[in-house]
């Protein structure tokens, strides 16, 4: 019976992650002695812990010996993992575990891995300001485009690519050739993204997985002059005011850049009262202080009504 | 009375007050406490939300009077600038463009006259780079979605630029020593690397990166060693291709916020390790990090290509480092920046300047720029985009 729910878990549990579950599952139904690596397809010049795993208990009284490409590891004699190298980019490195018997006889385990670079470029379609020189970051309900680029000496584009983002396969499975996807950010503040590319024969050249914050949308304010342009450190709470008019724009970092070309609110708020916009650009106005008030509290918000996520607030005193 | 009398009391009047008047000239003393009282009628502050204090417009100084080797160039800011080295017939110049206006200026380092050599006035100038020679300069003006980018002819008979409006999108630019300039495009999945010839305003295209939203930190020439990555974040994993002839090569530095500049031998990069904003130095061609002595923005550096191996850099303590790069990014890091010059492949660094107990002023320092034979450091202010000089050689030991 209890044999029947293992088969029957890892029937059923693997026919919706197919991938995920084809190495565990041929573990299970052939235990052997296996090396493992950590990480499973290390970059180049990374430090790779190689472990034997004794699914049927054959290492017993063994003496191990770890070669690492043809060279013993001394330090490592008898120990059940050993740390080295990955190498250099696109060379094959060995790895082997001589298992000396009590009885006599040897047994040799071998794995090889060839380090290649393989980089996930994250292009979130959101807005940050010209002059800013940083990413911009995917915020909830926004578009992000994924880029793989596999480097094994030239940036390959001729793999066989599949995308999971939270463990979800993205584009219905693997593709060829095409080492960009475009996916909606979903709820939570962060995402686990992850590709494998792998040769169009089906070996698996390189996996990565990263973790991808999803930002809050945050707006700040800049001056703004009309000849030279966005004044490029933001007000810091409180903008005093020279002369008696100043030009402001509220820059809504991480806002999907469609709802920033078309929000359903963009309002600027003068002491909480509604102000109207001024000009075509309903990110900027221009600010006059009236009557004998010594200072004004200026916000600004924008929203979209369907996605309301995707929307920010906030407020500066300006001191005249 | 007799009519003689009244002439004598009135010329002994007009004598006393002569007299007085002499004496005041004088002899009187004008003391402050005098000077607060006169015309003080008390009125308090005045309410008139109308009133303006009247601006002064300040004339362009050129600080050439004082022997100090910081020295500020410009009160205009400043888009872009470049030196023109001096032969026996020229002395040594700096050309630069006004933002806003883009009106180009010349500085003669030796007297300090500052010449306008172009009066064309393009709106909205933001960026500008110029060649070597100072015979052409690239323009970027305008904002956002109306950005133009343009190819000016400085003219040595004319106050006129001769303009070619450029149809590609560009994203960054720079000049070359050979007077060419370096310039990427970017299309729907990719970053295009050109090299454009000015005086015949024809290009060739030096790399295609699978990139949309890249820095490039160009060489001095097209075929020098550059580098390109993408935006950077603290929050996710950034990588360095090295661009040299038209070969792409992935580096082996990689790292959350990762940003880099370099030249053939040598890469000064930095990136958050466990939420620590760290700085290193990589040599090449043996593969060695040393991690310099202090936090430093590679943004704020700036290279000799491996000829001229002279690494300055701009560098302040920064009370939050596991925000940067971005809060950098976004104006929210204030900067009172120190010169450093960095030595022996990033194992040493020899200070150079503090502008803040130098001049009294503190400086966000950005667009570095070493003159071609590294006698001088000028950079941009980044508070107020002025131009600044440091004389990394003393000037009584230039030769001009």
């Amino acid at each position: 019976m209890r044999l029947f729910f293992i088969l029957f878990f890892l029937l059923f549990g693997t026919a919706i992650h197919t991938a995920d579950a084809q190495l565990d599952f041929y573990e299970m139904i052939n235990p052997e002695l296996l090396l493992k690596t950590e990480p499973e397809y290390p970059g180049p010049g990374e430090n790779v812990t190689v472990t034997i795993n004794d699914y049927r208990g054959g290492t017993y009284g063994s003496t191990i010996t770890w070669l690492y490409n043809g060279q013993v590891v001394p330090e490592a004699e008898n120990r059940r993992s050993v740390e080295v190298n990955a190498g250099v980019l696109n060379t094959e490195s060995t790895v082997e575990a001589v298992l000396s018997k009590p009885e006599g006889g040897k047994e040799v385990l071998s794995t090889t891995f060839k380090p290649v670079y393989l980089d996930i470029n994250i292009e979130a379609q959101t807005r940050v300001p010209e002059f800013y020189l940083g990413k911009a970051l995917p915020s909830v309900g926004s578009m992000v485009n994924a880029t793989a680029l596999v480097n094994d000496g030239g940036i390959r584009t001729d793999l066989v690519y599949t995308w999971r983002l939270n463990r979800e396969v993205l584009e219905g499975g693997p593709i060829r050739s095409r080492n960009q996807v475009s996916f909606t950010t979903p709820m939570g503040n962060r995402l686990i993204l992850s590709v494998e590319a792998a040769e169009p024969s089906g070996t698996i050249l390189a996996r990565k997985t990263i973790s991808l914050p999803s930002a809050v949308p945050t707006v700040s304010f800049y001056e703004v002059s009309s000849l030279f342009g966005v004044k490029q450190q933001p007000v810091d709470n409180e903008l005093i005011l020279v002369g008696n008019t100043a030009t402001i724009q509220a820059e809504p970092y991480y806002l999907d850049t469609r709802v920033y070309n078309n929000p359903d609110i963009a309002q600027w708020e003068i002491n909480g009262s509604l102000s109207p916009n001024q000009g075509n650009n309903p990110y900027q106005i221009t600010f006059q202080p009236t009557g004998a008030a010594e200072s004004a509290r200026l916000g600004f918000h924008v929203r979209d009504t369907t996605e309301v996520l995707q929307g920010a607030r906030d407020t500066i005193q300006v001191s005249f | 009375m007799k009519r003689s009398v009244f002439i004598i009391i009135g010329v002994v009047l007009v004598l006393i007050l002569v007299a007085v008047w002499v004496y005041m000239l004088f002899f009187s003393t004008t003391s402050n406490e005098t000077d607060k009282q006169f015309g003080d009628l008390d009125f308090g502050e005045t309410t008139d939300t109308d009133y303006q204090e009247p601006v002064v417009e300040e004339e362009p100084v050129v600080d050439m009077e004082t022997n100090q080797r910081l020295r500020q160039l410009t009160t205009r800011p400043v888009a872009g600038f470049t030196e023109i080295l001096s032969d026996t017939n020229n002395p040594r110049t700096v050309l630069y463009m006004e933002i806003g206006t883009g009106h180009i200026y010349s500085i003669n380092l030796i007297s300090g006259e500052e010449e306008r050599i172009s009066a064309t006035t393009i709106a909205e100038t933001q960026k500008a780079e110029f060649s070597q020679d100072g015979t052409y300069v690239m323009i970027q003006s305008g904002f956002e979605t109306k950005k133009e980018f343009i190819l000016g002819e400085i003219h040595s008979t004319s106050s006129t630029l001769s303009n070619t409006k450029l149809a590609e999108p560009i994203t960054s630019f720079s000049g070359t020593v050979d007077n060419q300039f370096l310039y990427t495009i970017q299309t729907n999945a990719s970053t295009i690397g050109k090299v454009l010839d000015p005086s015949d305003v024809t290009n060739e295209t030096l790399f295609t990166l699978p990139l949309r939203e890249a820095n490039v930190e160009w060489g001095s020439a097209a075929s020098d060693s550059h580098y390109v990555y993408p935006k950077a974040t603290r929050h996710l994993e950034n990588f360095l291709y090295q661009i040299k002839n038209g070969v792409i090569t992935r580096m082996p530095i990689d790292g959350r916020g990762l940003s880099a500049i370099g030249n053939d031998d040598l890469v000064l990069y930095a990136k958050q390790e466990n939420d620590v904003y760290q700085s290193y130095f990589h040599t090449i061609t043996t593969g060695t990090e040393v991690e310099m002595p202090f936090v430093q923005i590679p943004e704020k550096c700036i290279m000799g290509e491996s000829d001229r191996p002279v690494t300055v850099c701009a560098n302040s303590e920064y009370e939050f480092s596991e925000l940067l790069p971005d809060s950098w990014y976004k104006g929210e890091t204030s900067s009172s920046d120190s010169l450093w010059e960095i030595g022996l492949e990033g194992r040493q660094a020899t200070f150079l300047v503090n502008p803040e107990q130098t001049s009294g002023r503190k400086l966000d320092i950005t667009q570095l720029q070493l003159a071609d034979d590294m006698e001088n450091v000028y950079f941009t202010n980044q508070l107020d985009k002025t131009l600044w000089l440091y004389e990394r050689i003393p000037a009584d030991t230039n030769q001009n």
